[in-house]
This record gives C-alpha cells, structure tokens and sequence, in this order.
C-alpha cells in the first residue's frame, strides 16, 4: 500500500473544486519510491526461490540408529575428559553434519548459525551404589540426634556438547565451538573441570536419582534406593554470531562423564569425578543434527 | 490489475466525508501501486531488500553476562555444589535471571517467536517429607518468558541436573519490546533443611540453579 500523506476530508470542510482537486492529485501523484512499492508492500510469496531468510540448511542422522533400543553403543566413564567421545554409527564411525558439500558454509557477521540435535541415551551404573562416600554427596543431621546422614546432591552427570571444523572438508581439525571447553581445565588435584561460563554449547543428561528416606523437619537417616533415569533423551540449541566471515565445515557431537558441581575461589565449575568413572556407563542410540545459516535482518 | 472497488457518486446521495474519501483511497490503492502480478519473481531478493523489512533476529550465546543466573547466589555453600539460590536467600517468587531484561530495539509489529535454552539443577532430596502436604512430588525450575510484562511461555522445567528450553511465540504490536526470563522453584516443605550439618561445615543448602543460558528471538514483521 502507498503511504497516505494528506488528511481526510472532514465534517465542515468547505466543498470547493480546488480543495478537491488537491487531494485527488495528492493521491494521484503519490511516489512510486521504494517505500511504497518495496518495503511497504512485500511478503513471504515473492521470496519463492530467493533462499533469503535462510541460505544453507542441513541435517544428518546420528548416533547408532534403532528406536527400539535392540543394539546401542556404550561410553565408559572418563578419567581424562581433553578426549571426549565422539558420537557415533553402529559400526563404530563417528556420525559428523558435512555442510555445503565440501565447500563447507561461510558465514558472515549479518547471520546466525543456529544448530539443534537431539540423542536418545540412558545414563547407568554398575550396581551397588558406586557413588557413595564420594565427591557428590551432601551431609545432613540425623534424626536420631546424633551421627549423620548422606544422600547425592544429584549434580552428577553427563555433558554433550559440540565441535566444528573450521579448516578444511577432511574434517580431521575439530575444535569445541565458541564459549564452549572440553572440561579439559585442571581445576584441583589433577581433575579437570570447566567453568560454568565455558559451558555455552552444554547440555546435560542426570546421572542419578537420589532422594533422602522420609526426611522430617531437615533430618532423615539416610538415602533412599535411587531410582534409575532408565532411557531418556537429550537435546541441544546452539547459536553463533561469528565476529568476521568464517567457513565451517562440519558439526559433530561429542559427550564426557561422569562430571558433579564444584567450586572454588568464586569459580563455578563442574568438573570431572574420576572415582565414578569405573561405574558410570552410558548408553547411546540415534538422533539428528541439523543447522541452517539465517539473516539477521 | 487491481479493480475499482468504490462506485461513482450517482445523484441523490447526500454529500458526507466518507464518500470522497472511499473513493481517494480506492484509486489510491489502485492507480499509484503497482499488482505483483507485474513484478519479477525474484525483483525483492538479498540485495535489493532493505534490513529489518521482514524479520529481525536477535540472539545470545550466554544470558546474563557467562550465561549463569546472577540474581540469587549465596556464596555459604559447600564446595561440592554451586553458588546458587539456597532458602536463606530465595525471593520464592518469579525471578528474573539476570540483572536487567533483553530490550529489542526496533520490533516493527507481528510475530515474536523465543527459544531460550539453559542446564537446571534442583535439589531433590526432600521431596518425600513426611510433613509435606504432597509427598513425592518433585521439585522442577519453572522456566517464564516475559514480554512487556505479559507472559508469552511458561514451563515446567527440569525436575533434576538437566537440560531445559523454553520456546514461546505471540503476535505484539509494533514498538521496541521488553524480554524477561524468569525462574521459580518449587516452594519448600516443612522438611527442607536449610543448612547442612555443622559437623561437615557451616553451609547452607543449595536448592537450585541456571547456566548455559542463551537465547535466540526472530520478530516476523510480515
């Protein structure tokens, strides 16, 4: 529509041939200028084949694809998380988002990257309470008046986060993306461990149910059995402004555990809990990743 | 073409404003525009477009500054767990996770659409009280997104040390907008302790906590 730029004719104005002749070329002669033929008078069908809200799309299958849960991959507990594990098919070959065929995608400072992924996993344990008397319990008075009680904190976890390759379209130079550590950071005692604010791309899986038995007035007198998480999924969004033109090539997931809540110095961090990683399993069945580049505006 | 969609004034109508002035509009619709039907497929592509004529798109990597809530953070914790909202200092209400809300300059008017991703943790290990007037219920991080101080999206949350996102949508007029993300736990029983016990440390009890908090909003505008 064109922009309207007189004001109506109203109750008491004098009717005259020259007044009216004003108006009607008023109308007549609006502009044919870009606001009233561009950007005041489009929508979403003259973009038909444009591409132009979002120029690059993709998505890949990942992980050991069976939805019945039949046959699955399994990940041990880690020691050392600077080497995550990279999610993978059921032959064992990791599963990565090749973007732009080869010739990868450059994105510029005008446009988002905006990732999504989901993975069907189920966090497990060796039986036996493995976790007790370990780094992730809390302490609590008894009932009885004296003595203590303990029960999980229920920090314990798994992460998953994700890895590009901004070199080339062998995808063998994978980095962990912006705003994002590999909980590789020696945080106390040899242990690594990230800050929480290098945790931009993180999504976490629970590791364990615990609850305190029949608590009363702030007191109980020890944990109840915990409940398995059993099979559950995990999902993540991820979104990227680069600060110059960049080219990615890939996106991959990858996943470390058993990580638990920890801080010091006013640091918040979590950290990675060796004394869990001979117990703590986790395992793995398919899910998606896909990515689209976007305009900003 | 477009078609004349306002008859001619014929003899006998009485003389009113609205008259003249359907019959300007009409021709000014219809005389000073061009129909798309005229118009190349492709003539308002990537560059002839002007920014912002479409969609708009506003995002963060992390929400407030290093992505974790700033706004309950008691630092009397024991080291294995997190700065986080303990009962000594949880408002109890809708808090917001930061210290001031996201302003989006330049919303033209349509659709809002917001995700806002994040990892929770709550503390459950007094969920089955035996005072508590619902046993058994699990404590969640109710997640809400706030828009010029109207809900859009609200959430259940995660109920553990979990992955949460909130995605909420709403047509709104045009005007620069106000985003407030916004948390609430579970309101405690009578069998929360506040504090753990003194043998291990005089620390409060962490009940609750946001990190890796992000967002991502598009305004549709046509």
């Amino acid at each position: 529509m064109s922009r309207l730029t007189n004001k109506p004719v109203l109750d008491g104005d004098p009717i005259n041939a020259a007044s009216l002749n004003t108006r009607f070329a008023d109308f007549n002669q609006t502009t044919l200028n870009e606001f009233n033929v561009r950007d005041a008078a489009i929508d979403l069908p003259q973009f038909t084949t444009s591409k132009f809200m979002a120029p690059q799309m993709a998505v890949a299958q990942i992980g050991h694809q069976d939805w019945k849960h039949a046959a699955y991959n399994t990940v041990v507990g880690q020691t050392t998380p600077s080497v995550p594990h990279i999610i993978r098919d059921s032959g064992g070959t990791p599963t990565p988002l090749a973007t732009g065929g080869g010739a990868g995608w450059t994105i510029s400072p005008d446009q988002v990257l905006r990732v999504y992924w989901d993975l069907s996993v189920r966090p497990r344990w060796a039986p036996g309470n493995p976790w007790r008397g370990t780094d992730i319990e809390w302490t609590f008075p008894h009932p009885a008046g004296a003595g203590v009680a303990t029960c999980s904190n229920g920090t314990v976890c798994w992460a998953f986060w994700l890895q590009v390759d901004v070199t080339d379209a062998s995808l063998s130079n994978w980095v962990d993306v912006a705003g994002q550590d590999s909980f590789g950071t020696v945080v106390t005692g040899g242990r690594g461990g990230n800050l929480l604010a290098n945790c931009q791309a993180t999504s976490i899986v629970p590791a364990l149910n615990q609850v305190a038995s029949t608590p009363n007035n702030g007191k109980f007198d020890g944990p109840q059995t915990e409940a398995d998480i059993g099979w559950t999924s995990v999902d993540g969004a991820w979104h990227w402004i680069p600060g110059a033109p960049t080219t990615i090539y890939g996106l991959r997931l990858v996943c470390t555990g058993p990580l638990a809540a920890y801080h010091a110095a006013s640091n918040w961090l979590i950290r990675v809990d060796p004394a869990l990683a001979a117990d703590a399993e986790l395992d793995y069945n398919g899910g998606s990743l896909q990515a689209l580049v976007m305009r900003l505006q | 073409m477009k078609k004349w969609t306002q008859h001619q004034a014929s003899t006998g109508l009485a003389v009113d404003p609205p008259l003249v002035n359907d019959e300007l509009s009409a021709q000014q619709s219809s005389a000073t525009t061009i129909d798309r039907a005229q118009l190349p497929a492709d003539w308002a592509n990537q560059t002839r477009l002007k920014d912002g004529a479409l969609h708009r798109v506003w995002a963060a990597a992390a929400f407030p500054v290093g992505g974790e809530q700033t706004t309950e953070v008691d630092a009397i914790v024991p080291p294995m767990g997190w700065m986080s909202a303990t009962l000594q200092i949880q408002s109890g209400g809708w808090t917001s996770i930061g210290p001031a809300p996201i302003t989006l300059t330049g919303f033209r008017g349509g659709n809002l659409f917001l995700e806002w991703s994040c990892n929770v943790w709550v503390n459950n290990i007094f969920v089955h009280g035996i005072n508590d007037g619902r046993p058994y219920s699990p404590n969640y991080m109710r997640l809400r997104a706030v828009v010029n101080g109207t809900v859009i999206g609200e959430r259940r949350g995660g109920g553990f040390h979990q992955t949460s996102r909130l995605i909420a949508n709403a047509q709104l007029p045009a005007g620069d907008l106000s985003v407030d993300l916004q948390y609430k736990l579970t309101s405690p029983s009578e069998d929360w302790a506040t504090n753990l016990d003194f043998s291990v440390g005089n620390y409060h009890a962490p009940y609750g906590h946001l990190y890796a908090n992000r967002y991502l909003i598009i305004g549709r505008f046509r």
